[in-house]
């Protein structure tokens, strides 16, 4: 029996009254804090380790490059003692945080032993010298067999106790953090908020005036609108309960978002590639058109994963990532708490009443904040201090293998990790039909949202995203 | 006027109209966060939406205190307040809530 059955049960009797403290532990804390105590921790003992002369590089296994099976069976057979010791360390910060926000460890374990080999044979197969040829990138394989085998096969519930999308792919955008100098977030970052204000208003306006021209709800529409225009499902919901949506809302609207971020995870590389796109000029454009950050991130490292090995497509593989995460993580998701404060407004002032009604105060902008953002720049901020001093070419050789280059890999199993929990969670039969006129209003957006975003990247501000941490 | 100046107008304009309501729930009108028709739990607000785990959370910032009222079927602020509030065991529902 899963934690939620209670409050679950309680609900489906529909006696209404109940007292839902008493029916479950409360959280201890946010995910997103915990996310940035995980990062965190990991970066601060890097960079302790680093000053010491030593390095995470031993527990930050990696599979090598391999192009046949005695390479791969040699790799292995030299490296296990990394692989049990690194799961044992995931384990380990990953209990500590679902513990505290309530999550029971008797499930978390096996589900993540199993999400833990899983990766490791997609991390394995990622590495195969062909994978380019037959596009096995591994976000793309781990959300493909999530996918099936969440939809076909079939696991029981209470594995997604393992598969924590969120925590993983927050873990890992702090982590990212380490990689991103704080210079380059200084410099990149207005052009970044400004590419993406555009898109995210454009978008807003025309799923919401396509919603209302469809007959739809106001509150429903604006939901759809932030859901297309700024963090995805996250900004769905934060929309939902800020306007005081419909209960049926917000379901309505995360379909619509899961539908169109996980085709998007697969066509934005795609039209990239057909494109050829820079790696920069790509990762700003699926940071400006994909819907929810952990879809966005697979879209990038499967992108990053063509960059030096595709003809045609120029720059570096991090630049995808750098400007994918410039434009989602710093010029869209840190404006959800706006957007809600907003739209709070114009629901309680200008919209059909409810019978309830809403706190509407500046406060809802820091509530609402996606605080791991905030870990995110103090791990870049934690990694530039720790290497000041170090010329250009001392970092390469002395900060990178030792310090950067670790928490880069560690970064990577966090984000296979979420790439595959996304597919394992994601059951299409299990979503709320959402309806042909949501659809229909949501997908102009997205047409909309993709040319704009194309033309932004590929051509307004190209040499931008181009020269991007040059 | 330029565009900041007529947009900080209208939203003290908005803010003036709203007044009434947010602050007579900051001065003692009962919340939703402590109705018992409010749930809240993390837990329930997943299972309750499908699909919320797959590419977020409800242990997420951005969910605030949030949570369902089942008596109205509505996704409400834990800071709303309306006309049919029954407190949960142990509370008054009276009060700010804590940041």
């Amino acid at each position: 029996m899963s934690t939620i059955d209670s409050p679950v049960r309680d609900a489906q009797i529909g006696d209404g009254i109940a007292t839902p403290r008493q029916l479950q532990g409360a959280p201890r804390g946010r995910e997103d804090w915990w996310a940035i105590w995980l990062g965190l921790g990991i970066v601060l003992v890097g960079a302790v380790l680093f000053a010491e002369g030593a390095s995470l590089r031993w527990i930050a296994a990696v599979p090598a490059k391999w192009s046949n099976a005695g390479q791969l069976s040699a790799d292995l057979a030299a490296n296990w003692p990394r692989y049990v010791a690194l799961f044992v360390l995931w384990l380990a910060l990953f209990s500590v945080a679902l513990a505290a926000l309530g999550q029971r460890a008797a499930a978390f374990v096996p589900a993540f032993l199993l999400l833990f080999v899983a990766s490791t044979v997609i991390f394995i197969l990622g590495q195969w010298d062909q994978a380019a040829t037959y596009n096995l990138e591994p976000p793309l394989v781990a959300l493909l067999i999530g996918l099936v085998v969440s939809n076909v096969v079939g696991l029981p519930a209470w594995l997604d106790a393992g598969f924590r999308v969120e925590l993983y792919v927050k873990t890992g955008i702090v982590l990212l953090g380490a990689t991103l100098p704080l210079s380059l977030i200084i410099w990149a970052g207005p052009i970044a908020i400004l590419q993406a204000s555009i898109v995210s208003i454009v978008t807003f306006a025309v799923i919401f005036l396509a919603a209302r021209a469809f007959g739809l709800d106001q509150r429903l529409a604006a939901t759809l609108g932030a859901g297309g225009a700024v963090c995805g499902v996250s900004a769905a919901i934060a929309v939902a309960g800020a306007v005081g949506a419909r209960k049926e809302d917000a379901p309505i609207a995360i379909t619509t978002v899961i539908l169109w971020a996980i085709v998007m995870i697969f066509a934005l590389p795609l039209a990239s590639r057909a494109l050829g796109l820079s790696a920069g000029v790509a990762g700003a454009w699926i940071g400006t058109s994909e819907f929810a950050d952990a879809a966005g991130f697979a879209a990038a490292q499967a992108y990053s994963g063509l960059v030096g090995k595709v003809e045609g497509i120029t720059g570096t593989p991090e630049q995808t990532i750098q400007a994918f995460t410039l434009m989602k993580v710093v010029g869209r998701d840190v404006w959800i708490g706006i957007w809600a404060f907003i739209l709070a407004i114009v629901a309680t002032t200008r919209w059909e009443k409810t019978g309830v009604t809403g706190r509407v105060d500046a406060g809802e902008i820091w509530r609402r904040f996606p605080k791991f953002i905030l870990g995110f720049l103090a791990a870049s901020l934690i990694v530039s201090f720790a290497t000041r001093g170090l010329s250009l070419a001392e970092f390469n050789k002395l900060a990178v293998p030792s310090f950067v280059g670790p928490i880069k890999d560690l970064r990577s199993w966090a984000f296979i990790f979420c790439f595959l929990s996304i597919g394992l969670t994601t059951r299409l039969r299990e979503l709320a039909t959402a309806g042909f006129r949501p659809v229909a209003a949501f997908s102009t957006g997205v047409v909309v949202n993709v040319l704009l975003g194309l033309l932004l990247s590929a051509v307004v501000f190209a040499s931008h995203w181009e020269s991007l941490g040059q | 006027m330029s565009v900041a100046a007529t947009l900080l107008s209208g939203l003290r304009d908005a803010l003036a109209r709203a007044g009434g309501g947010w602050r007579e729930n900051r001065a003692g009108e009962p919340r939703c966060a402590a109705c018992a028709y409010f749930r809240d739990d993390p837990a329930y607000v997943e299972a309750t939406i499908p699909g919320l785990a797959s590419m977020s959370s409800g242990h997420a910032s951005v969910r605030s205190g949030d949570g369902i009222c089942v008596r109205l079927d509505r996704y409400l602020s834990g800071d709303a307040h309306c006309g049919h509030f029954a407190a949960a065991a142990g509370t008054t529902g009276i009060g700010c809530p804590p940041l």
